[in-house]
């Protein structure tokens, strides 16, 4: 029960003191408030040049820090809301006090410490009245005192020690939790972390990584993973370096397959979003660039611009998500695939290059180069033949083979007109010729048995990849159904440790009797003397080794017929067992023409 | 193509015909995925590879054949060429077509329901000899319903 | 690897000082907030003054010493961080504002409390 204020104290009192406090603590609350504003915004503005775990504990601890900090604030907020509403209330109480005390006293009753009204001498104001009136009207002014003036006064008194009380009490709450606010983090023992000179000067931009795929190779496996990874972080493409073990190119181009699938994800949804907020652009009909915009209505063309460019942003999407089904390593064999390639940036397509196993500690590595129209979504197609034919290499008794689909290039999208330029081929040369190189460099032990097999376009690669002025690292070179690998002899081409004239021994070629590819010469488009792929290997004049395959689909109609191009890693074909023998090193067991 | 063949049922058909030439061997023969031979490869295929039926680059989606490969295990010492030619015998006593390549080391059967087996002799010894099975065309929609193949086949 | 102070991919040594360098500022000010030449507290001593004998004086007096106490505490952890800000530059980069900014505790912070 809380005691009343007293007459002094009615009187004492200045509810005005309590602006004073308000503005002090309003003022704090202002401070704070802007500061850790500040705070939160600044920190969390610093993803984009502050990356990594420690950016990110920062960013964490100071969202912690200025949630604690806000608590300070809240508090103080309702104090300043507590000390106004108190102060109204209190000078509201006091001034009807201090008004019905004056009233009072004005008539001459007093008006004790506690309210207590006495009516004064009734003798005074009637000096001339008999005993008997005197006393009545002693009556009248001692219940006046009771009844007017005192009810009121000790109520006043009563509510005004009432709103101190509630003022005090409110503050007390609103401050209730300062005392258990603790936005201090705890203290742990530091030590800066090491990152070697070199690595630091590429990452800052004053020196580059070596060119050189040894010289890559001798750094990059001195490297801690911390400095991989800052490496990585800086070149997202990183994980194609010939020169990088294969282990670790798999992990980050995994890495970043994931984040460019995502990303394409994203834009293709907003593209699909606003493609079904217009139903009038009618798509289907014509608009590709933005000169039919001309024809939108003018509140979409804001929209159909950006639809354009999340379609471009999105134009990987179906090779994206191929190739990341492709790399899973939930594969039909036991072992994880390993994505030595991921490369959305390059060339118009996604270049990918899938192992089915690891080969730096395979005995035989046999890389396979597809060719017209094969692409990253095709590319499922293509790993039951990298399957195939480690399968077939292991029966023919390589130990640990390991079959790798190369898809570092462009390969022309479809045969007819685009098959005949060279130029899809001199761009994907060097590549290959680069990957062997890294096979090489990064391979334990050992130096395994290394085979490239071309098929089709994929033949032309292959060929030029070891020709130009180009030596390839392999120690054979196999052509499945060439249309001509872009050099006229075995002779023109140039591997690693083979003296010139021996070429013919590691260097392989077939095709089906009923393959139609020597007949590139009559399709429309042939320019005789322009664009030639070179000899057909399969003919003397080339001087490689030919070996068997059989003769392919026949039709009644037609003696070439264009299935046929594809049949040759057919289980149980002759041609998938000669190249089996190929790749394990078996020429002796070879059947040839 | 076969069509209402299911992967499923084609994987337990090859492996059905294998136990069959399995059950003509020794007593201490098996299939295995891991080979007698050290020097020769613990075959990688856990799954029977699903081979495409369709010809060419362009299309990625058909019908597919499976395939299915063991190694030949716990043949007696030396008689890696003696079962390189009774195997082939075997099946010719069942009616299937058989044929033996010239180098004399791939040697294949062609079952009249349209499976077939290839019997390959890698040329290192003793337990070179691999057994791999196909199973003809059927739809690709079945093809996930499968299961890794055991890794031993024992003789029945 | 050693501290997670380290554990930074990527720093821009330009944009995170300043970041520090603005952090590290916002605790100070803060801190002004509070402690001299604040007259922070003050406040309560004029209440005292217009509410003798009742103890809403005492209450704010109290109140404002524990919020004055917390408020240093939020100021030393906003420093704090923007210390450990630029040590995070100095682990990435080799360098040494450390020393030059004058930050002498050797400390870091764990998130939680």
């Amino acid at each position: 029960m809380t005691a009343p204020a007293t007459k002094n104290q009615a009187y004492a009192i200045q509810p005005g003191a309590l602006s004073a406090q308000v503005a002090e603590w309003r003022s704090l609350h202002d401070r704070i408030v802007a500061n850790l504003d500040l705070a939160q915004r600044d920190y969390a503005g610093s993803t984009s040049y502050w990356v990594g775990n420690a950016g990110d504990r920062a960013r964490e601890t100071t969202t912690t820090t200025v949630t604690e900090g806000r608590k300070i604030t809240t508090a103080l907020n309702s104090a300043v809301t507590a000390g106004t509403d108190g102060q109204t209330t209190i000078t509201t109480a006091k001034n009807t006090a201090t008004a019905a005390i004056d009233l009072a006293e004005k008539e001459k009753f007093t008006v004790a410490q506690d309210g207590t009204v006495t009516a004064p001498d009734a003798r005074l104001s009637l000096p001339d009245a008999n005993a008997e009136d005197i006393t009545a009207a002693q009556a009248a002014l001692d219940a006046t005192a009771k009844n007017v003036y005192e009810r009121p006064i000790k109520a006043a008194l009563l509510s005004l020690g009432q709103a101190i009380e509630d003022t005090t009490v409110a503050i007390e709450r609103a401050f209730e939790n300062v005392g258990a606010i603790k936005p201090v983090a705890q203290t742990i023992e530091v030590s800066l972390g090491e990152r070697s000179q070199q690595v630091q000067d590429i990452l800052d931009g004053k020196s580059k990584l070596p060119e050189d795929t040894q010289e890559f190779h001798d750094l990059w496996t001195t490297l801690s993973d911390e400095d991989k990874d800052a490496l990585w972080n800086q070149d997202r493409y990183l994980g194609n370096r010939d020169g990088m073990p294969a282990t670790d190119r798999d992990h980050y181009n995994r890495l970043t397959l994931d984040e460019q699938l995502t990303a394409a994800q994203t834009a293709r949804a907003e593209a699909d979003r606003l493609k079904a907020e217009h139903p009038e652009w009618n798509l289907s009909v014509a608009p590709t660039g933005m000169g039919d915009a001309q024809t939108l209505p003018e509140d979409s063309v804001a929209d159909y611009q950006t639809w354009l460019a999340k379609m471009e942003e999105s134009r990987h999407l179906d090779d994206l998500t191929t190739t990341a089904k492709v790399a899973d390593s939930a594969s039909p064999s036991g072992e994880p695939r390993m994505l030595l390639g991921m490369d959305d940036k390059s060339g118009q397509r996604v270049q990918a290059i899938v192992a089915d196993g690891n080969p730096d500690t395979a005995s035989h590595v046999t890389t396979y180069v597809p060719g017209t129209g094969s692409q990253p979504s095709k590319l499922e197609g293509d790993m039951v033949r990298v399957d195939q034919m480690t399968a077939q290499a292991e029966y023919a008794g390589a130990s640990k083979p390991v079959t790798v689909a190369w898809m570092g290039y462009d390969a022309p999208p479809a045969v007819v007109s685009d098959a005949t330029q060279r130029d899809y081929a001199q761009a994907g040369a060097p590549a290959l010729n680069a990957f062997q190189d890294g096979l090489r460099v990064t391979h334990e032990g050992e130096p395994s048995r290394n085979t490239v097999l071309g098929h089709s376009y994929g033949t032309t690669v292959v060929g030029l990849s070891a020709a130009e002025g180009r030596t390839l690292d392999a120690d054979t070179v196999v052509l499945v159904a060439s249309p001509g690998a872009g050099v006229d002899s075995a002779r023109d081409l140039s591997l690693t440790g083979v003296p010139d004239g021996q070429q013919y021994q590691h260097v392989f070629s077939t095709r089906a009797e009923n393959d139609p590819t020597p007949l590139y010469e009559n399709l429309p488009g042939w320019i005789p003397g322009v664009d030639r792929h070179g000899e057909d290997p399969t003919e003397i004049e080339f001087g490689g080794q030919v070996f068997t395959s059989d003769p392919g689909t026949r039709t009644p109609v037609v003696e070439y017929s264009g299935d046929s191009h594809s049949e040759y890693w057919e289980p149980g074909s002759t041609s998938l067992v000669n190249m089996g023998h190929i790749i394990a090193g078996n020429p002796g067991k070879v059947t040839y023409e | 193509m076969h069509e209402s063949l299911t992967a499923v049922d084609a994987q337990f058909k090859i492996r059905a015909y294998m136990s069959e030439v399995l059950a003509e061997l020794p007593a201490g023969a098996a299939l295995s995925k891991k080979p007698d031979n050290p020097d020769l490869a613990t075959t990688k295929h856990r799954r029977p590879l699903p081979n495409p039926c369709w010809e060419g680059n362009v299309q990625s989606s058909g019908p597919r054949y499976l395939s299915i490969g063991y190694w030949i295990t716990g043949l007696p010492a030396g008689s890696t060429a003696e079962y390189f030619e009774r195997i082939p015998a075997i099946w010719q006593n069942k009616g299937w077509a058989t044929e033996t390549n010239d180098v004399s080391d791939v040697a294949k059967a062609k079952i009249p329901d349209g499976f077939g087996l290839q019997l390959q002799d890698a040329g290192k010894g003793d337990g070179s000899l691999s057994l791999t099975g196909f199973s003809p065309c059927l739809p690709e929609s079945t093809i996930d319903a499968m299961e890794d193949d055991p890794f031993t086949i024992p003789h029945p | 690897m050693g501290s997670g102070l380290a554990d930074s991919l990527n720093i821009n040594a330009d944009d995170a000082l300043v970041l520090a360098q603005g952090m590290r500022g916002y605790a100070a000010d803060v801190a002004y907030g509070t402690v001299a030449p604040s007259t922070f507290g003050s406040a309560a001593n004029a209440v005292r003054f217009g509410f003798a004998d009742f103890r809403l004086a005492d209450v704010c007096a109290t109140k404002s010493s524990e919020t004055a106490s917390a408020n240093s505490a939020l100021s030393d952890a906003l420093q704090a961080i923007g210390d450990n800000t630029v040590k995070c530059v100095d682990a990435f980069h080799h360098t040494d504002h450390a020393t030059k900014l004058q930050i002498d505790n050797v400390t870091t912070w764990k998130t939680g409390s």
